[in-house]
């Protein structure tokens, strides 16, 4: 490493041009390798953020069982268990109420005469408010199921995916040490600094896993169990609804919660509504306030903003797993920045 | 700029690499960004115009967070009644002018007595008048169509709006330092950069869209008084058009006038010409000067250019997007000639140029 930069400093003109050459050569390749990646990006994504984040129960594991390999199968064999089978139900379960979700919306006669007498009262005729309403619901049906509901090329994209994550799983369990390195000596830049940016980027991504999407899917779990027993239809959905929610900060869950009790109280069941309106406040709102120090301690670690607008604008960029992609990516450009910064040629 | 290339080992690797990730990071950001483009710009343009208020109420409360959750209810009740009363009147006002497009009979009768003197028999005009009532009808309701099918982002783009005014007026001090720092130049220019960015953002935001609001009101109050259709429609379009320059309210208040002339409705025709001239002149010869101030102001052609061209390429959000974004290439070349015409004259003068890296 020391070698090779010191070597860089004493680089000729022959030298510049080759290494500029192989910059550009680079580039490209990983443009091409990112296009056949593509498929599988939120498989290989989430692969190497598992990995990484389980890279001290493994090596825990790998001390009691005494044999790498089979200490990183063990926990790809965990992760499965814990997180991708149930994921997979909860997908299913997903795409069932949001099925009868839209069926109850085109079904809903109260929704229906209120909505379209709404149309009329901003001057628009009778007819064409009937046409924009029927729309209307057949957009958020289809919404609602396209986003969820697999079609076979997405059941098919979905398994490729998975089957990526587990395979990558296990070798980033196996050779992270080795590829952590590999990408250290790959970058351009002298020790201290490279160890200071990774070090940072690390923390951030620690932090964000942590603090921002444990903490959120403890909340959303709360506030679907209250859902689910106080009777309120189609939980597993919402649930989800709420999970991604509490990841938005100081939103959380309690926006869907409150409305929908206000709806049932007005629907007439009184003591639902009003048990949701208090559980989601005082149990799921301070479950934030408990939950988040016990997980990550003090430590803050990315903006809200920038969770809020990686969140949204993942969701929007990149579907359904975009809202784990946006905040990762967002959450990386504050260490890069600042260490240009106090490395960037010029007056400062 | 040449002094980099004779000395290849002092920074290159470092630098390209680092520049090259953040510039990637930075093209993935606008990505993620680009579909909240107009709240989020609105929201920095805000909490940057609201920072010396906000910075008045810490001082009172003491608590930044306090502070700004207050900021934020203030903001929202001072907005959301008239946008409140602007809605509803639009769509229904929208209705009406639709209706009236589609019984053409009025305005066909003003046309046809307009273009007789010019031999354009009444059948033609009619024909015109059908088709452009079409077209007018069509758009409008695509419009509104367009709005209530985009309900659920509209909420979502308001949602990201508040969140990011609220950040911005809480910790937009500490975001502006580090920006601050990130821009490498000496320091003397990277004031002068920043202050000619900050005063011409002021100066559209204040210039063009508080004077725009200000002629969009009285324009309406005009139309209303003067007992002509669809107020707070033909306001909210004069309001629009108004960020351009040479005096929109005039063209399309006095159409208004006149074919209230043509139909012999003399009072509320000449009313309404003078009204729309008295709005235009008091405008442009006193309230802009006042609110910017004369010399600090953006040309009129870049507001013009980059209200159309914004409006083309990033939408609705565009219309704001476009002037803020011209207006910033004025100050960037005016910094960056400075700044040449500095490092020829040290050049000239010693023969240093080692001096200013090591800062």
């Amino acid at each position: 490493m020391a070698e090779a930069l010191g070597r860089a400093v004493e680089l000729t003109a022959d030298e510049t041009r080759a290494s500029r050459f192989l910059l550009v050569a680079l580039a490209l390749l990983a443009v091409g390798a990112l296009f056949i990646l593509k498929p599988f990006l939120t498989g290989a994504v989430f692969a190497l953020v598992v990995g990484f984040l389980l890279q001290r129960p493994y090596r825990k594991l790998a001390g009691w069982v005494r044999s790498r390999a089979l200490a990183a199968i063990l926990l790809v064999l965990l992760t499965v268990l814990v997180v991708v089978a149930p994921l997979v139900g909860i997908a299913y379960g997903i795409a069932d109420d949001a099925v009868s979700i839209a069926q109850n919306i085109e079904g809903a006669g109260g929704l229906h005469e209120s909505a379209v007498s709404l149309l009329t009262g901003f001057g628009i005729e009778p007819a064409a408010a009937e046409g924009m309403y029927k729309d209307a619901v057949a957009g958020i049906g289809n919404a609602a199921q396209a986003s969820v509901l697999p079609t076979l090329s997405k059941l098919g994209s979905a398994a490729a995916n998975i089957g990526i994550f587990i395979f990558l799983l296990f070798f980033v369990l196996v050779e992270g040490e080795a590829l952590g390195a590999y990408v250290g000596r790959a970058m351009p830049l002298e020790p201290s600094r490279r160890d200071h940016l990774l070090q940072q980027v690390a923390n951030r991504v620690r932090a964000l896993f942590l603090g921002t999407f444990l903490v959120a899917l403890v909340q959303g779990t709360i506030a679907t169990i209250g859902w689910w027993a106080l009777g309120f239809p189609a939980p597993i959905f919402w649930g989800f609804v709420m999970t991604i929610l509490a990841v938005i900060p100081a939103i959380g869950p309690v926006i869907v919660m409150v409305p929908a009790g206000i709806f049932a109280i007005i629907q007439g069941d009184l003591w639902q509504g009003v048990g949701l309106i208090v559980y989601g406040v005082v149990v799921v709102g301070f479950s934030d306030n408990l939950v988040r120090p016990f997980i990550v301690g003090r430590s803050s670690g990315v903006h809200p903003a920038l969770v809020l607008l990686g969140t949204l604008g993942g969701l929007i960029v990149f579907g359904t797993t975009g809202f784990v992609l946006g905040p990762l990516v967002l959450s990386m450009i504050e260490p890069v920045l600042t260490e240009w910064e106090s490395i960037r040629p010029g007056p400062g | 700029m040449h002094e980099g290339d004779e000395t290849p080992g002092h920074a290159p690797p470092n630098t390209l690499f680092l520049s090259g990730l953040a510039l990637l990071l930075l093209v993935l950001t606008f990505v993620l960004a680009r579909p909240f483009l107009g709240a989020i710009v609105l929201a920095l343009l805000f909490s940057f115009l609201l920072h010396r208020p906000f910075e008045s109420l810490v001082r009172l409360v003491r608590l930044r967070s306090l502070a700004a959750g207050i900021m934020l209810i203030l903001f929202a009740a001072a907005v959301f009644g008239p946008v409140a009363f602007i809605v509803t009147h639009l769509a229904q006002d929208a209705g009406i002018v639709v209706e009236l497009a589609r019984d053409p009979q009025r305005v066909e009768a003003a046309l046809a007595r307009a273009l007789a003197p010019f031999g354009i028999e009444r059948s033609q005009v009619a024909d015109l008048v059908a088709q452009a009532v079409e077209r007018v009808a069509g758009l409008l309701q695509g419009a509104l169509l367009g709005l209530l099918a985009s309900a659920v982002h509209l909420l979502t783009a308001l949602l990201v709006f508040f969140f990011l005014l609220f950040f911005g007026l809480r910790d937009g001090g500490r975001a502006y330092r580090a920006l601050r720092r990130l821009i490498p130049l000496r320091k003397p220019a990277k004031d002068h950069l920043l202050a000619l960015v900050g005063q011409r953002t002021r100066a559209i935001a204040l210039g063009a869209f508080l004077v725009g609001l200000v002629q969009g009101v009285a324009g309406g109050l005009g139309w209303w008084f003067f007992g002509f259709p669809a107020p707070v429609f033909w306001g909210f379009v004069i309001t629009v058009f108004a960020v351009l320059p040479f005096g929109p309210p005039f063209f399309i208040m006095a159409p208004a006038g006149i074919i209230a002339l043509l139909n012999g409705d003399w009072f509320a025709g000449i009313g309404m010409l003078v009204w729309a001239g008295v709005i235009v002149g008091v405008v442009d010869d006193l309230l802009r000067p006042y609110l910017i101030g004369k010399r600090s102001g953006v040309h009129p052609a870049v507001i013009l250019v980059g209200t159309l061209g914004g409006l083309f390429v990033f939408g609705v959000a565009g219309f704001l997007i476009g002037p803020l974004l011209l207006s910033m290439v004025g100050p960037v070349l005016q910094v960056w000639a400075q700044e040449r015409r500095a490092e020829e004259e040290e050049d000239a003068a010693g023969e240093e140029p080692d001096a200013a890296p090591a800062a």
